[in-house]
């Protein structure tokens, strides 16, 4: 059903706010990064948090993004990135060539 | 000044738990290590004994969302370790491993027990 992206897929991080127990910070949601690696499949954290089983497995990446478009005040260098695991359910292709984090 | 996370969930950052703080202006870190205290300890190794490869009781996600839950004024008064008890209590409440009132009792039971043994 959902997409399995490899290193180097560009992907960007949901804009949504949804209630309850999840993983994906707030700071790093609506940014565009760079799949780094694939993490392999774990029970959805966003279940386990209600004592459910957390089935079906969701695939975890772990993304790069830089620093300078995360933060958009950063003063380091260009090159710096940050990597942050995210959940499949987070990540989508952009739509647009728009730069990352417009919407925050 | 600490982070001022005690506005979210409104409707400005309606999605932002009060946890969650990356990003926002803060304290500096204190980087003294300081030894851990006995208790601290203890709730660390209560958490695996509860945990998916021995009791079977609680996972890492649910004392993490009780965490979330117990509210931001409960929160900031709260050190790490505390925290992690506080939602350990709660996680147990919520699955009636013992009521309020026998947890109440049993601590009383203990703190007598220390102030006439000593131990």
């Amino acid at each position: 059903m959902t997409e399995i992206f490899a290193p180097g897929d560009v992907v960007r991080v949901a804009t949504a706010d949804p209630p309850g127990h999840i993983r994906t910070p707030y700071y790093i949601r609506g940014k565009q990064g760079v799949i780094e690696r694939d993490c392999g499949e774990f029970a959805n954290p966003e279940e386990l948090g209600y004592g459910r089983e957390g089935l079906p497995k969701k695939r975890l990446y772990r993304v790069r993004f830089k620093q300078k478009e995360v933060w958009s005040d950063y003063q380091g260098d260009p090159a710096d990135t940050v990597d942050v695991d995210i959940y499949e359910h987070w990540l989508a292709r952009p739509q647009t060539n728009a730069s990352s984090g417009a919407n925050r | 000044m600490k982070p001022d996370n005690t506005a979210f969930s409104s409707a400005k950052e309606p999605g932002r738990g009060y946890h969650d703080i990356g990003g926002l202006e803060g304290e500096p870190i204190d980087r003294e290590i300081t030894e851990a205290k006995p208790w601290e300890k203890l709730s660390v190794v209560l958490g695996y004994a509860l945990g998916p490869k021995a009791a079977k009781v609680m996972r890492t996600d649910e004392n993490r969302r009780a965490r979330e839950e117990m509210g931001v004024d409960i929160y900031n008064q709260l050190g790490y370790f505390e925290r992690g008890i506080e939602a350990t209590r709660r996680v147990l409440l919520e699955k009636g491993l013992f009521t309020e009132q026998e947890l109440e009792a049993r601590m009383a039971q203990i703190a007598k027990r220390i102030a006439e043994e000593g131990r």
